[in-house]
Formats: C-alpha cells, sequence, structure tokens
C-alpha cells in the first residue's frame, strides 16, 4: 500500500492508484468503494440500527451515521441511511475510509460520525483553521470527495455528459449536491447551475 | 436569435389569511405581480418567443381572476409582436379525461397552449417541441425520448415539465409530478436548448437545459436567493456567457431569522419584539425560531405586543423547539419501528414489502421536506 500521508487529496489520490494497480480495474465510475475498503485496507463494512448501541460508542452525541472501529477494523454505517440513500451510504464509507488512511492510529482508535460531521457538501473553512476533531471530519470529507469522484474521471464525464448532474451523480453513485460541489470545486461548473 | 424562458407561475395560488380592502388574497395577488413583472421584462428583452414551462395556473379550475391575468398579460405580448407557447404542467392538468383542459380555451385566445400531447411549434427559423405534463409517468418519459430536433429549423427547443432524479424537491413531489432519470436528457441533448418546468429554484442541470424557477417563493422550502426569467441567445455557444442571462423579478421577502435560545431570555415576548428592528422584513413574511422553550414559556408569549412590533410585515410565524419530550417537530420514525408499525398494518390482498416500502418512501420525502 502507498505511504501513509496527511494530505486528504493526495492520500484518497494514492490509494485509488494502488487499488487500480493492484486489482487492474478499469478507469470507470462508480469507484468501488466498498471493495477499496474491504480488499486493500481490509476493512470490514457492517450496518446497524442504531450505532450509538455499540460497544464504545457514545450515546450521548446523537444518532450517528458511521463509525470506524479501527481495532476490530469494521466500518460501520447507519441502516436507515444507507436505505434511504445508497450515495450517502458510499459517502460514509469513504469518509470513515479517510479516518483509516488519514487518522489511524495518530488519534484514536474508534471514530464516531454525526450526520453534521460526514458533509457530502463540505465547503466551509480550510481544515487547518478548525477545531481539531472538525479538522479531522474536514480532511475525511475532502478525502472521500476525491475518492468517489476522482478529478480525472470527473472531468472526462462531465463534458461527455454536457455536465449533466442528476446523470453524473448517478454514473458516480454520489448525490446531487455532493456532485455540484465537486464540479464547482474543480471549475467544472457552468454559471447557473 | 433570442428567447426568454419563465415557469411556474401558478397563477390562481392562495396562502395565509390576509387580504387587501377589497377581500383579495394578497398572496395570490403576490403571484399576480410577479407574472405581470415578467411580462414587464419579456417586454423589455423583445424575444422572438417566450416559452412558459408548465404550471401557469395553480389548479386545473382557474379561478376567473386567475385566467383574467393570464389572458391579459398575454394579450400584452400579442401586442407586441412577441409569441407566447405555454405548455401544461402537473397543477394545470386534469385528472380525469372528462374535465375539459383550461388550456382549451387559451387557444381559443390564440395562445400557443399545448395540452394533451407533445406538438411541435414553429416561430420562423425556431421549431419548439412541446411535450407537455402527462399523468402517466411512462408516456412522458416516452415523449421525451421519442423528440427530435426539427431538421429544417435554425434553432430547436425542447419544453418539458417534469422534476429529474436526485435535484432538489422544491416544488416536486406532489400528486401528478413526475420525475424522471437525469439520462433522459442525454437522448435529446442534441436540442439547442431545453427548457424545464417544475423545480422551484433555478437549476442548470444540463449545460443546454435549465429549469427558471417559480415566479414567487411559494413556500418555506423554497431558498433561491433569487427569482426571475430566463433569456436564452440560440446564438451563442452553451458554456459562453452569453448563451443564458437572468433577469430577476421581485418577490415578497420571505425571511427566516436566526433562532433565539429562550433558555437564554427572560421575558421571551420583548426578545422576539426586538427582532422586529432587524433590517429588510418591510412586507415580508417572516418565521421566527424558538429553540429549547417550554410550553409554559411559549404559552406565555404576549401575541398582541409581538403582533404590534411586526405590524410592518405581512406575516409572523413562530417556530418553536420545544424542551419537553415527544414535542416539537415530528421527526422520522426510526426505520426498525416503521417497519413494524407498517407491517402489522398490510391491507387485505396487498403484498407486505411493497406496501412497508411503499411507506419508508413516503417518511423519507416527508422528513426530506421538512429538513430532518
Amino acid at each position: 500500500m502507498a505511504a501513509r500521508t496527511l494530505e486528504p487529496t493526495a492520500a484518497a489520490q494514492a490509494l485509488l492508484r494502488d487499488f487500480e494497480g493492484r486489482y487492474d480495474v478499469g478507469e470507470a465510475p462508480p469507484v468501488p468503494v466498498e471493495r477499496i475498503a474491504s480488499a486493500l485496507l481490509g476493512l470490514f463494512v457492517d450496518e446497524a440500527d442504531d450505532i450509538r448501541t455499540l460497544p464504545g460508542a457514545p450515546a450521548d452525541q446523537g444518532r450517528l451515521s458511521g463509525m470506524l472501529d479501527a481495532e476490530e477494523m469494521i466500518v460501520w454505517v447507519d441502516r436507515g441511511e444507507a436505505r434511504r440513500s445508497p450515495g450517502r451510504r458510499r459517502f460514509t464509507i469513504a469518509h470513515e475510509v479517510g479516518h483509516f488512511v488519514l487518522h489511524v492510529p495518530v488519534v484514536h482508535k474508534l471514530f464516531p460520525d454525526r450526520a453534521v460531521d460526514i458533509k457530502e457538501i463540505d465547503e466551509g473553512s480550510s481544515a487547518a483553521k478548525l477545531s481539531k476533531h472538525r479538522g479531522r471530519e474536514r480532511e475525511a470529507n475532502i478525502f472521500a470527495s476525491e475518492l468517489l469522484m476522482p478529478e480525472p474521471l470527473v472531468r472526462a464525464q462531465a463534458t461527455a455528459t454536457g455536465f449533466n448532474l442528476p446523470a453524473l451523480a448517478k454514473r458516480f453513485e454520489v448525490s446531487v449536491p455532493a456532485m455540484r460541489l465537486r464540479l464547482r470545486l474543480l471549475k467544472l461548473l457552468p454559471p447557473l447551475a | 436569435m433570442k428567447i426568454v424562458h419563465l415557469s411556474d407561475s401558478h397563477l390562481g395560488w392562495r396562502d395565509l389569511h390576509h387580504t387587501d380592502a377589497e377581500g383579495h388574497n394578497l398572496r395570490e395577488q403576490d403571484v399576480y405581480d410577479a407574472f405581470a413583472q415578467a411580462v414587464d421584462r419579456v417586454l423589455e428583452l423583445e424575444p422572438a418567443v417566450a416559452i412558459h414551462s408548465g404550471d401557469l395556473f395553480e389548479g386545473y379550475h382557474p379561478f376567473s381572476a386567475a385566467l383574467g391575468v393570464a389572458l391579459d398579460q398575454v394579450e400584452r405580448l400579442r401586442a407586441a409582436g412577441i409569441d407566447f407557447a405555454v405548455i401544461a404542467g402537473n397543477h394545470e392538468t386534469p385528472r380525469v379525461r372528462a374535465i375539459a383542459h383550461p388550456f382549451s380555451l387559451l387557444e381559443r385566445f390564440g395562445v400557443h397552449a399545448v395540452h394533451g400531447e407533445p406538438r411541435r411549434l414553429r416561430f420562423g427559423d425556431l421549431a419548439v417541441t412541446a411535450v407537455p405534463h402527462s399523468n402517466d409517468p411512462e408516456a412522458m418519459a416516452g415523449w421525451i425520448t421519442a423528440a427530435e430536433p426539427d431538421a429544417d429549423a435554425r434553432f430547436n427547443v425542447l419544453v418539458a415539465h417534469a422534476g429529474l432524479e436526485g435535484l432538489a424537491r422544491v416544488g416536486a413531489g406532489e400528486p401528478g409530478a413526475v420525475e424522471l432519470p437525469g439520462e433522459l436528457l442525454e437522448q435529446v441533448a442534441s436540442f439547442d436548448y431545453i427548457a424545464l418546468g417544475h423545480l422551484h429554484q433555478l437549476d442548470r442541470p444540463r449545460v443546454n437545459a435549465v429549469y427558471p424557477g417559480s415566479l414567487e417563493r411559494l413556500n418555506w422550502g423554497d431558498q433561491a436567493r433569487r427569482k426571475g426569467i430566463v433569456e436564452v441567445d440560440l446564438d451563442a455557444e452553451p458554456l459562453d456567457d452569453a448563451f443564458l442571462t437572468v433577469h430577476e423579478i421581485e418577490g415578497r421577502p420571505r425571511t427566516r431569522l436566526p433562532a433565539l435560545d429562550a433558555s437564554k431570555v427572560d421575558d421571551l415576548t420583548k426578545a422576539i419584539s426586538r427582532l422586529a428592528k432587524t433590517k429588510g422584513l418591510e412586507g415580508a413574511i417572516v418565521k421566527v425560531p424558538i429553540a429549547n422553550v417550554s410550553f409554559e414559556k411559549y404559552g406565555a408569549i404576549d401575541r398582541r405586543r409581538i403582533g404590534e412590533a411586526f405590524a410592518h410585515c405581512l406575516h409572523l410565524e413562530l417556530e418553536p423547539e420545544f424542551v419537553e419530550a415527544g414535542s416539537g417537530r415530528p421527526q422520522p420514525a426510526a426505520p426498525a419501528e416503521l417497519r413494524d408499525f407498517l407491517s402489522r398494518r398490510v391491507p387485505a390482498g396487498v403484498e407486505a414489502e411493497v406496501f412497508v416500502g411503499r411507506g419508508e418512501t413516503y417518511m423519507t420525502r416527508a422528513a426530506e421536506d421538512i429538513g430532518a
């Protein structure tokens, strides 16, 4: 596996390159995030009706969207949220993979994430200006966005589809707001969109 | 060649209880004013054609006032030599065939009003393929897929009234509304412009496809920063800045003030009244969220006093978030709980999984609509 780096964009790109190199997969969306988590990192993805009831999970922080248990190597995803939005499920997995790549074992072994932590449209201040917790969450969001929507792939598909937002979101299996932000950050979004 | 695209005017829509001296509903008048403003802009811009992409009327039995406004404004366009083409949206399309479509009346006054089935309209160099709303989503998707540009026309425009999967739900989700996959736009990508209606917020789902949005904000879910109509320069390339220009129209301000934390104030009436001095509230519809409030404290608010303080606004709405358990905004049921609830209520002759699945879908939509 590529050397771990704390720069989220580069880390996501390295992980993707590593996966493509090892498994000889074609460069076409959607990015198989669950396979990357399991085959490359050895993480098991599981769902729970209420993550707060799991051993070690905080019960006092409100409902959790996802949680990385780095010791047990499990990514937990809220079952209801996953069912409501497969795109959101993928983003949560990519976010937790981000914690695994960027922040383990430096910080914690358990990463409980509320819905407000996992932002598909995280465009706030730079991670460096935020509190440590929010900074890490933002890094994980940037990582997830880069992993699920790699720039070269997004550029190629955006041009091919005439910047068709709903079609792009479907191809990459992400939400429209997440794709809209990605295109905006890559300066690919036509005015008014 | 320039055209103007507008949509979702919802003439005849009414809301709140505020009336003028003659008893006219003020919000209904707002909608008429917005449409008149839109026509003012069209007259200034002098396009070849003005295209309305559906929901001209709020319902399929439009009030005579709404019909009058529509005919008066269309007459202004006709007098200026500007053609007006409109397709039927889900709001004005009757659910049963026996009811006459309100557009059949418009047609008698020379309006290019397309309903029932698709039609191609020609305006000189421009061909407009008009796909009206159908209560059968598959038929509608089929019509759109089958639409082809007119090879003899210099410019081709497709008009349709439908939501697209994954886009904001503002204006969507009503009975009869149709939501189509975004890929459908790829099959009609060769049209120079795709004029879409149904969503109430300005959006550009494809480089050559636009929702101008509604002309007035009809609910709190509509967070559009601006309202307006879209001028399209068909001679420009879609990625050029000149291709699309939004011309704003002024609607009634709708302001949600920052939440007031009731646990940090002793005199809630005074604290709410103080917010009335916020700039820009003249004539506005205002919402004041109140967090951490008890039933007792909320009940003690002096409504008369805050009514006086906000007298310069059209309407004041308080949105309490109570501290007492089980109160406040309805929350979506937990998935397991909901499945259990639904599975014990499956009607005879209905497949359980279908029933439960549908219930979950509705709950999800409702949760999204209230932002839960």
